[in-house]
């Protein structure tokens, strides 16, 4: 898949939609950037990058942070404790993750408000090209011809039909049942 | 009750002229009333309506998104928002935000089709709509933040963040009437001391394939009903005291407002307008003339002109009745504080140019009433009154106290 | 007083289950909601709207308006409006929206359009697909003109269109058409219908609605450490408001008082409120400082409260900023937990039971409210009613873009 679009496209294109919503100069937004500390973005931006992503690559993003659907497959409390602060288990995942840059020591929690200065530029690179990885070998027509059209939709080169990936939020918790329980997740 | 409210700015937005002084300059221009007298309006008036440009979201430090939030009413309130205050020289001396009041009355805002077309293409099936397809898959083309830039008071609310205002305020819909209670509420709160300056406002609706269908069906039956025009007009109001103190000037006092509703057209507009004089202590001779703003008022026999009739007996060469000119359109939720506005600079300027006159004739200057007015006294109250489609009629009148 | 809710048809029965802690939030029924992320809201049974069957309304009775006239008819006849003579000092101020134009409208017009701005109307009339009707749906003062005609009120006629504010903006505006002379008798309200394809859609997009939940009626948890959305719902709220001496002078029964009106804007941000709260907290100091009062003076808080993440947090940090240190021990009752968010008329419906709970010494219950939200230390009344006297409340709206409404209310009995 890295072939039709090369990580290198979804940086510059993300870089760009960033640009121009949140009034930063392009320059100015590394990988390692925070969207919300660095770049000053408020809710509605994530609203708004999201859906700019999902018109230029046809995907859908995940519409639910991977905390909250932790809590839906695991149980209320089990990603987040009664004082807003992310479990141990929780915070290994976040780990996995996001990496360890502006993570707290191990052993230590952090507030779900904190959470969201957590997204780095890098991180919602690596969501899309996640999402972009489950393209499917074959169109539903047959055929394994994928082209890119405009340089970042793939369609089929033989029927025109644009390609369907798997949803964010389906990754996610794709995601979660492998590795929630090596995490801590779902035990008694 | 509101008497010691003073109008220190005015600004507008209209077809004919993208401020205040460029739309008085084109009406001082016609010698003649700038449509015919009666009939209907010409099928392409129709088709489009009478647009504005506004300036650039960017001129305002506004970004692109919270323009496309804002939608052109939102914009036209900063734009013409501006105008007032730096007219009114409060630019210079602005009160904490929290002693500004804002009241405005806005139009509907109409979903722009362009918006949900691709989302609706998404969700067909054989050529139908599809409404499961819709909501499993073809709602999410749609702009997430749309449903914001559907609600007008948003547009307000960003408009209030732009201008530097967040004390009490108060959007109001969508007709003219609304226009002029924007302006009661806004007098009342700086009278009763609440604010310490109020801004008052009028939008119109953007012309669109729905609003101009609406215009359309609203014909009272005959085929053309009005033309729409886009526009936004809007006032600075202070405590006289306030204004004096920082040596501002004055344009006009509101002294007097009335309201009625439920009666038949002329029974409520001579309703409101007794109650405004009663308000004020005043009587139909102290009226020097009476502004229609937000209805056609032309030769044929409607409310206003039996109303007035009614109310002010005698000829209307003493007391000319006065409207917003036909080559504006129709600007409904803005209508109401434009006529005041255009009223309060005739008051000011000690000037009626003919354009604005209601009688429904070309009259060349030397046949206006104007003509006697100039000579016989100087122009002293004006009667704003406009009049909503569900029978609401509100009436203003200003003063020039010089 | 009149209502009509997810709860009840009228006063008595809403308050008596919302005593009881129940929910009116329950799926969707009224149209297919197959595929939608959130399928619940609360409705309104069809039986308790008005017939709209007078020859004026017929088509043009939106549910809004339905709504709308059933709540101002239980408030009309409560308050005998009828025996005021002089109608020009009886007015109508309401908090409602036109109807949301349909998606079939929308497509029926797109068809007509070149794309450039210009538009084929006798194309559009050719089809005989825009019903004229349309029009009069769609504009928010028909409710205020049609309810005005109903009830024989020839004073001031306002409509108010500040979304989840409108209802107590009316209340409000109602109150200093009073106090400033302009009337003797307003009926105030505001009315909500929009739990429909369009309305839903739109707050989906927003991602702002409570979308996971494991019963519809635990959907909505002011306050409450997992809430994750509001819930939409419908339903009117009307009051009729009198000059004090006016409704002596004629026998009015008085069923409380409104004891002082505050609002701002927050002039902060589109949807986020502002983290500090400003702008409600101004609202709020208004309103006791309109009233005479001072903050330690106020009993209890009918909170905005609408179940989204940052809105109650940013309702609690106003709270802490008006009363300082009291404003964990202060009574803060949430309805929408029960009620859902009833939008334009939510400001109407929540000013009339704080007064009906003053009346009978009850503060109503926060419902869901099981895990107590650190960044929220209030005094929330979960779990049952509390049985308590207060004299004196303060009732919040805050709408959506940062306007900023709330109405000090007391018993009347004074």
């Amino acid at each position: 898949m890295h072939e039709l679009i090369p990580p290198e496209a979804v940086l510059g294109a993300l870089k760009k939609a960033l640009a121009s919503t949140l009034g930063v100069n392009e320059s100015a937004i590394q990988p390692s950037s925070s969207i919300v500390r660095d770049l000053g973005a408020e809710s509605l931006d994530f609203l708004d990058i999201n859906y700019q992503m999902e018109q230029l690559f046809g995907i859908r993003m995940a519409r639910h942070f991977f905390l909250e659907h932790a809590e839906e497959m695991f149980g209320e409390g089990s990603a987040i404790d009664d004082d807003g602060h992310l479990t141990v288990p929780a915070m290994a995942l976040l780990r996995e993750r996001y990496g360890g840059a502006g993570l707290p020591p191990t052993g230590e929690s952090l507030d779900l408000d904190e959470v969201p200065a957590l997204i780095t530029v890098q991180a919602v690179v690596d969501t899309i090209l996640a999402i972009l990885e489950t393209l499917p070998e074959h169109c539903t027509c047959g055929s394994a011809a994928w082209r890119v059209e405009d340089g970042t939709r793939i369609v089929c080169g033989s029927c025109g039909e644009v390609a369907l990936f798997t949803s964010g939020d389906e990754l996610t918790k794709q995601w979660l049942a492998s590795a929630g329980p090596g995490a801590g997740l779902g035990q008694p | 009750m509101t008497r010691g409210v003073a109008i220190t700015g005015a600004g507008a937005v209209t077809s004919l002229g993208r401020s205040l002084e460029e739309t008085w300059r084109s009406l001082a221009a016609c010698d003649t009333i700038a449509a015919p007298p009666g009939g209907s309006s010409s099928s392409s008036e129709l088709a489009r309506g009478h647009r504005v440009t506004v300036r650039s979201a960017a001129e305002f430090g506004i970004t692109a998104r919270e323009a496309w939030l804002m939608g052109k009413h939102g914009l036209l309130l900063v734009q013409v928002g501006k105008e007032v205050l730096r007219g009114s020289s409060l630019d210079r001396a602005m009160p904490p935000a929290a002693e500004i009041a804002f009241y405005a009355a806005l139009g509907i805002v109409d979903p722009a089709p362009e918006d949900l077309s691709r989302a609706v293409l998404d969700s067909l099936r054989d050529g139908r709509f599809d409404v499961e397809l819709f909501f499993s898959k073809g709602y999410r083309a749609i702009h997430p933040l749309w449903p914001l830039s559907a609600l007008n008071n948003v547009g307000f609310s960003l408009a209030c963040q732009h201008l530097g205002i967040s004390g009490e305020n108060g959007v109001f819909s969508p007709g003219a009437d609304a226009s002029l209670l924007a302006v009661v509420e806004a007098a009342w709160a700086v009278a009763a001391g609440r604010a310490k300056v109020a801004l008052a406002a009028g939008v119109s609706e953007t012309c669109s394939a729905s609003s101009l269908a609406r215009a359309w069906l609203c014909g009272d039956g005959s085929e053309t009903g009005w033309v729409p025009g886009e526009g936004c007009a809007a006032v600075a109001l202070e405590r006289v005291a306030d204004a004096e103190a920082r040596g501002a000037t004055i344009l006009a006092n509101v002294v007097a407002w009335g309201f009625a509703c439920g009666e038949d057209g002329p029974a409520a507009i001579r309703t409101a307008i007794t109650a405004a004089l009663r308000d004020a202590e005043l009587g139909p001779r102290d009226i020097d003339a009476t502004f229609f703003a937000g209805t056609e008022v032309g030769q044929q026999e409607n409310a206003e002109m039996v109303a007035v009739a009614d109310l002010f007996p005698g000829s209307d060469r003493a007391r000319p009745l006065l409207a917003i000119p036909r080559s504006i359109g129709n600007m409904l939720a803005a209508a109401g504080v434009a006529g005041l506005v255009l009223a309060a600079q005739a008051l000011h300027l000690q000037h009626l140019p003919a354009a604005l006159l209601a009688s429904g004739r070309a009259v060349s200057p030397q046949q206006a009433p104007m003509g006697l007015l100039g000579h016989e006294r100087p122009l002293r109250r004006i009667a704003v009154v406009s009049r909503g489609h569900g029978g609401q009629v509100a009436a203003v009148v200003i003063e020039d106290t010089r | 007083m009149g209502m009509v809710t997810p709860l009840g048809r009228d006063v008595e029965e809403t308050f008596t289950r919302a005593a009881a802690g129940e929910s009116g939030v329950r799926a969707i029924t009224s149209f297919d909601t197959s595929g939608l992320p959130c399928r619940i809201a609360g409705q309104v049974d069809d039986a308790w709207l008005e017939d709209g069957a007078t020859d004026r309304m017929h088509g043009l009775a939106s549910r809004g308006l339905r709504l709308m006239l059933s709540a101002g008819r239980q408030a009309a006849t409560a308050a005998r409006l009828h025996e005021v003579a002089s109608r020009q000092r009886v007015g109508v101020a309401l908090g409602s929206h036109g109807d949301y134009p349909s998606l079939d409208q929308i497509l029926l017009l797109h068809r007509h359009t070149d794309g450039k701005g210009r538009w084929n109307l006798p194309g559009l009339a050719r089809t005989a697909g825009y019903d004229s009707r349309q029009l009069f749906r769609r504009k928010p003062d028909v409710t205020a003109g049609l309810l005005a005609a109903t009830f024989g009120c020839h004073g001031p006629n306002l409509s108010l269109v500040s979304a989840c504010a409108a209802g107590a903006q009316a209340i409000g505006e109602a109150y200093r058409l009073i106090l400033d002379g302009g009337a003797d008798v307003m009926v105030g309200g505001g009315c909500e219908a929009t739990v429909n394809f369009m309305g839903l859609l739109g707050f989906t997009l927003l991602h702002a609605l409570a979308e996971e939940a494991p019963a519809p009626e635990t959907a909505s948890r002011p306050f409450d450490r997992r809430r994750n959305g509001f819930v939409l719902s419908e339903g009117a709220g009307a009051v009729v408001l009198e000059a004090e001496d006016h409704a002596l002078a004629r026998g009015a029964t008085v069923l409380g008082e409104v004891l002082g009106y505050g609002d701002s804007a927050d002039a902060y941000r589109i949807t986020d409120a502002h983290p500090l709260g400003t702008g409600a907290a101004l609202a709020m100091q208004s309103a006791i400082r309109e009233a005479g009062l001072s903050p330690d003076e106020v009993d209890v808080i009918n909170a905005h409260a609408t179940s989204t993440v940052q809105g109650d947090i940013a309702e609690a940090r106003a709270i802490a900023e008006v009363f300082g240190d009291r404003s964990r021990t202060i009574p803060v009752t949430a309805n929408k937990s029960m009620l859902g968010h009833t939008i334009a008329a939510a400001g109407a419906i929540e000013c009339i039971l704080t007064l009906v709970g003053m009346h009978n010494a009850l503060i109503l219950p926060t419902i869901n409210y099981r895990t107590p939200d650190p960044r929220c230390p209030l005094d929330v009344v979960g779990g049952a009613a509390r049985v308590k006297e207060h004299r004196v409340a303060l009732s919040n709206s805050f709408g959506f873009g940062g306007q900023n409404a709330c109405l000090c209310l007391g018993r009347g009995d004074d």
